[in-house]
């Protein structure tokens, strides 16, 4: 089966120096109960087979990662926060759990504050592209 | 038989062609309708789906929506998935994907 990417990429910025460097942060894929504090949320926007291939191996993926500022933080914590993402990632690539990461690539990164929230939050979404398959047996 | 290669003397007037300007017109197209089948889908015909623009010039093409709610559509909020249709529109186009923004 395809690599699960949201998990991979989870698992690898909870370890990874950058991110432990940074107090307080926790890395979801929902909206944490509690908003308090700064959090990453990794959402996967899209899987794509190359179009060359009939194998459904190595996939392109298109993933957000929301860097959200802690209530008192403000847009200095929320760079900050993406900053330390985008250099956690760039260090991806390699052999992740049961998957191979052969790339991965920031394409995005838009300061968007997020007025659902009030008042408005400070936000950093990070559009990354990473190619994976899975571990060979 | 062998060919040299020159280049042009002018390499911006080179791409200003109509073919060039024509196939801009025909990628842009392909973009905004693979973006209109990635939103969401919603009640009103006028909604975000129809409100998709393109703007294609001699070297350039642009494709983006006026909804005033687009911003959340394609990024979405902490109620809100991220659709990202353009977004996925130009990686499904097979195209280099590149977010930057501008007004």
């Amino acid at each position: 089966m395809i690599p699960d990417i949201e998990a991979i990429t989870g698992r690898w910025l909870r370890q990874h120096p950058s991110m432990l460097a940074v107090p307080d942060v926790r890395i979801v894929g929902q909206p944490p109960s509690s908003t308090t504090g700064p959090w990453v949320q990794i959402r996967q926007l899209d899987a794509q087979s190359p179009t060359s291939s009939r194998a459904d191996h190595l996939i392109g993926y298109l993933i957000q990662l929301d860097c959200y500022a802690s209530r008192d933080g403000g847009q200095a914590q929320a760079t900050r926060l993406a900053r330390a993402v985008r250099y956690a990632l760039n260090e991806l690539p390699g052999v992740r759990d049961d998957a191979v990461v052969c790339a991965a690539r920031t394409v995005g990164m838009l300061r968007a504050p997020d007025t659902d929230l009030e008042p408005a939050r400070e936000r950093v979404v990070l559009t990354a592209e990473i190619h994976a398959h899975p571990q060979p047996a | 038989m062998t060919a040299r290669f020159r280049p042009a003397a002018d390499p911006a007037a080179a791409v200003q062609t109509a073919r060039v300007r024509a196939h801009l017109e025909v990628v842009a197209e392909d973009v905004q309708r693979r973006a209109q089948l990635a939103s969401p889908t919603g009640t009103s015909r006028t909604g975000y789906r129809g409100r998709f623009k393109r703007r294609v010039t001699a070297t350039s093409a642009q494709v983006g929506n006026t909804d005033i709610a687009a911003h959340l559509i394609e990024y979405g909020s902490v109620n809100n998935p991220p659709y990202a249709p353009l977004r996925r529109a130009v990686k499904a186009a097979g195209l280099n994907l590149t977010d930057r923004h501008s007004t």
